[in-house]
């Protein structure tokens, strides 16, 4: 796609574009009236001529272009009708455009040397104001008067000359209102479009639709307002603006009805200057002399009939001309089968054709030689929509039966099928229609079946698990409990070994081999391979997980080893997990059987959990585990499952590790509450004693903390201050109050001893420290166990009191 | 030098207003369902996007067309090459984008391409900026590997590179 060439030997009108002859000139060409003689073309000349059964369009007429002031041509009524009395003012919207915007040039590879006087004028000066340019409102005016005064919808028009079989009423043959079948409402759709493309500009763009005024507001007063008259007058405007995609999908699948009645969907569509794009021989004479019965020169059906009427010249090329890549508008594909009317006999006896004609206006560059901003363009700029061209089903003549049978018919049906250029390369339906519905599809469907599993439990588990979960909630009406049944089918599928892929070479219809990666075997784009530095000193393998760590490595390594471990124990949790759905699918009598089975997954994750050779290592293994984010997570998945006897285990390690997990900040200790529980459940068989035991460390001379830095008292008087610990701690309080009673007596000396010194120290602590700073316990149960646990010592009373309000909010 | 791929649309930047769309996207294909959550270029059709390519290029045109591979019809493209702070665009019209050699696919807004503060230059100028830079990079390039040998070290050119073209 090379730029577009700069013709240099073009003469006149004719710039050669990649996109085919275009002409931006608004002078007629020089050679306007000179008699068409087929050795005359040059490279230059584009289009054939046209014979006058294209009804004795001026070619100016079609194009309107402004005139300049100083050429005094005449124009023809249409075209005053079309830009009112303005048109040819001096002093006009249109002057020149050096005049308005001194200084701006466009680009270069744009243009022919040539045009650079010949741009159409422009005038935005008084838009561009310094000053309120940056404003959001201006910039939309800008915006607005730049868009309407360089572009413009394509508007056939044929003068409205009686015998112009374009705008004979005889077209109404299709019924006064252009339907097939006349008993039908209005309402309907209209087979050949709104504007039957047929039809003078001023009889089309007027319809029977609501014209409201233009919602943009231009600053400088006369010339703007004009305009929106203009606007007024010519286009049908539609107040509301959707999405251009939509627009193609409605206008593709349903809306063929909505887009037949709005044949220009958004906002105003100002009239404007149209570039003179296509220049074909505008030799007005020829066409006069050679009226061509169509109809003798049927070509292929469903095409254009051009190629036979118009002769091609060697070197030349056909018009429509397309850029590459482009393929003509499709026309409906029941007539290029031949079953629908290609032409249609007037009642004058003149043949016309039902194809859509484009007359061609490509309009990839603006009057200006600006390229083409389509998507730039607002939505309320959008041009005429071309409503989706087609016509009514085979035997059209025959009474058709409303709307709806019609939709239901094969013809509406298949239409998402196929393209529907509509006959226009218009603006709009550039932008629509390249892709149809089914080969969306297409897309879409192997696309999912590459990613297609059997067992999406193991592999999607994410998207499968939140899916389910989102089902149950929309399936019961919002309960959140997911029944085991959901998981167990997936979790006995993940049993069974994966199945062969069935190998699909490739798909019909397409080049190339299908790329068969899935979830286990994605496609590399990148080969990383993880940089173990612990992998170089690789352990001998009877040490199973025990890094050999090189001292300068220790950092890493060791660290390394605390998240493998805690990924193994993630496994081991898992693994009980699809474990326990597993069971829960099997018939009760089997059930036991499991049940050893089970008892050996918590042994094995307890162990994992507390490793070490002394208690002194298991304890510190079991800190550090705690220290990162995802051993917490772990501590709390694990908990619920461990055996009472273990969960008091861990408790009396938390004891110990209580220094350690008060540096924990807050905010990642997030979700303990729920740790807590079953500690709680557990301790509520726990006799005195064993309590007595657990908080041994915190008060004994020894000083069995992990961390020595702390006594007894100062480790309580920070315990006080965190939420954890707090929590933690008057656990045991409220277990003691609740066996107090019971079992206080029978404890040794030694151990009430420690008990007293214990509660000391909490009450101590809370009664130093002020309100503000001691943590919340949440549960009034607690707090009242608290309470009346103190009170059960030789504590001040009103100190009681007080640490009972200390310690609620 | 005025030109619309720098215009300032109305809706106040927000991006080419077709480019919008709204939190609940429409299915681009009627008759099947992508699973919820999923972005698919399909959803892209129609809008005027931005492509990387592997080779370093720079196009910006409407995503008209794809298909499994991840190939694309654009049309309107330019390739837009940056040299600095300033970028010249050359016409490309429709293109055919492979999908291999796509790095990146994302919306374009000309608004903010404007804001950005990079300035539109003409093409040739860029050319020769661009071929002068390729020049000064070459030459240093050039020159630090002299150096390198000078020192009795041989170093390859980056293996890393292997995965872009150029």
């Amino acid at each position: 796609m090379n730029q577009p060439e700069r013709d240099s030997a073009a003469r006149g009108p004719f710039a050669t574009t990649q996109f085919g002859q275009m002409s931006l000139h608004d002078q007629p060409p020089s050679n306007a009236h000179r008699l068409f003689t087929p050795g005359e073309l040059t490279a230059t000349d584009g289009w054939p001529n046209i014979p006058l059964d294209l009804n004795k369009i001026n070619p100016r007429e079609i194009f309107d272009v402004p005139r300049r002031a100083s050429q005094g041509q005449s124009r023809s009524d249409s075209s005053a009708a079309f830009f009112g009395d303005r048109g040819n003012a001096p002093g006009g919207i249109f002057h020149d455009r050096e005049e308005s915007w001194p200084g701006v040039k466009t680009p270069e590879f744009f243009l022919d040397k040539e045009e650079e006087e010949e741009r159409l004028p422009m005038d935005l000066s008084r838009l561009i104001d310094e000053d309120s340019f940056n404003s959001m409102q201006s910039r939309q005016d800008f915006f607005d008067e730049f868009t309407k005064q360089t572009y413009q919808p394509y508007q056939p028009r044929a003068i409205d000359s009686a015998d112009s079989p374009w705008t004979s009423s005889s077209l109404s043959v299709l019924g006064k209102d252009k339907t097939w079948d006349s008993s039908s409402e209005t309402s309907s759709y209209t087979p050949l479009g709104q504007d039957l493309t047929l039809r003078s500009t001023s009889e089309t763009q007027v319809p029977h639709q609501q014209v409201p005024s233009s919602p943009s507001t231009a600053p400088a007063g006369r010339k703007a307002m004009t305009l929106e008259d203009l606007e007024r007058m010519l286009i049908p405007q539609q107040p509301n603006q959707e999405e251009g995609v939509n627009n193609s999908e409605e206008r593709q699948s349903g809306g063929i009805l909505q887009g037949m009645q709005n044949p220009r969907v958004g906002g105003p569509f100002p009239p404007l200057v149209m570039p003179t794009p296509i220049r074909h021989e505008p030799d007005t004479d020829l066409r006069t002399r050679h009226p061509v019965d169509p109809a003798a020169r049927a070509g292929p059906p469903g095409q254009p009939n051009f190629t036979s009427l118009y002769p091609l010249n060697p070197g030349q090329q056909p018009f429509p001309v397309f850029p590459p890549g482009m393929r003509p508008p499709q026309m409906h594909p029941q007539s290029q089968q031949g079953m629908l009317p290609n032409l249609m006999r007037l009642p004058n006896g003149q043949l016309i054709s039902l194809q859509p004609q484009h007359h061609q206006q490509q309009d990839f560059r603006r009057p200006n030689g600006m390229p083409m901003q389509r998507g730039q363009f607002p939505q309320q700029f959008r041009p005429q929509q071309r409503p989706g061209f087609f016509l009514p089903p085979h035997g059209m003549m025959q009474h058709h039966q409303g709307p709806s049978r019609f939709m239901q018919s094969r013809e509406f049906v298949n239409r998402q099928y196929v393209p529907d250029f509509g006959g226009q390369f218009d603006d709009e339906d550039e932008c629509t229609g390249w892709m149809t519905e089914r080969e969306k599809d297409w897309v879409i469907k192997i696309q999912q079946q590459q990613i297609k599993t059997e067992n999406p439990y193991m592999d999607d588990y994410y998207f499968y698990v939140t899916n389910l979960k989102k089902m149950a909630k929309e399936g019961r009406g919002g309960a959140s409990e997911l029944s085991e049944l959901d998981f167990i089918v997936p979790a006995r599928m993940a049993a069974e070994p994966k199945e062969e892929r069935s190998t699909m070479n490739h798909f019909e219809g397409s080049l190339g081999k299908v790329c068969i990666s899935s979830v286990f075997n994605p496609r590399k784009t990148v080969d990383v391979e993880a940089f173990n530095i612990a992998k170089n000193r690789a352990p001998p393998s009877n040490q199973k997980r025990k890094w050999f760590v090189d001292p300068l490595q220790k950092e890493k390594g060791f660290s390394k080893s605390l998240l493998l471990s805690i990924e193994e124990l993630y496994k081991l949790i898992l693994e009980l997990q699809d474990f326990n759905r597993e069971v829960a699918a099997l018939p009760e009598q089997q059930r036991e059987q499991s049940v050893e089975r089970r008892r050996n997954i918590i042994n094995l994750m307890f162990d994992k959990l507390i490793q070490g050779t002394t208690p002194d290592v298991r304890v510190r293994n079991f800190c550090d585990t705690m220290k990162i984010r995802k051993g917490r997570e772990l501590l709390r998945r694990v908990l619920p499952v461990l055996f009472k006897e273990q969960v008091l285990i861990l408790t009396g390690y938390c004891v110990r590790a209580l220094p350690i997990l008060l540096d924990i900040p807050a905010e990642r200790m997030e979700g303990f509450e729920r740790c807590l529980i079953p500690v709680a459940d557990s301790m509520k068989s726990c006799t005195f004693r064993k309590l007595v035991e657990m908080i041994a460390p915190i008060v004994e001379a020894k000083l069995n903390l992990l961390n020595t830095a702390y006594t007894g008292q100062s480790l309580l008087t920070h315990a006080v201050k965190n939420e954890f610990a707090l929590s933690f701690l008057s656990l045991f309080v409220k277990r003691a109050e609740e066996c107090y009673d019971t079992e206080y007596e029978a404890l040794s000396e030694d151990d009430k001893e420690k008990w007293t010194l214990f509660v000391t120290y909490i009450f101590m602590s809370l009664a130093k420290t002020s309100a503000d700073d001691v943590a919340t316990v949440e549960d009034v149960g607690i707090r009242d166990a608290m309470c009346s646990h103190f009170s059960r010592f030789p504590f001040p009373a009103d100190s009681v009191s007080s640490c009972k309000e200390k310690l609620s909010k | 030098m005025f030109s619309m791929w720098n215009g300032a649309p109305p809706g106040g930047g927000r991006g080419d207003p077709r480019n919008q769309r709204g939190p609940s996207q429409p299915n681009p294909a009627n008759n099947i369902n992508l699973p919820s959550g999923t972005a698919h270029l399909l959803y892209e059709l129609d809008k005027r996007l931005l492509f990387w390519l592997r080779d370093g290029r720079t196009f910006i045109g409407i995503l008209k067309s794809l298909d499994q591979f991840g190939n694309v019809v654009v049309a309107e493209t330019i390739e837009r090459i940056y040299v600095d702070k300033e970028y010249g665009d050359i016409e490309r019209g429709i293109c055919i984008l492979r999908g291999e050699n796509l790095v990146l696919v994302g919306e374009w807004d000309g608004f903010r391409e404007q804001q950005s503060g990079t300035r539109s230059r003409d093409i040739q100028y860029i050319l020769t900026r661009q071929a002068e830079e390729e020049e000064k990079r070459l030459k240093v390039k050039e020159g630090f590997q002299k150096a390198m040998r000078e020192r009795g070290l041989n170093i390859r050119d980056d293996p890393e590179d292997d995965l872009f073209i150029k």
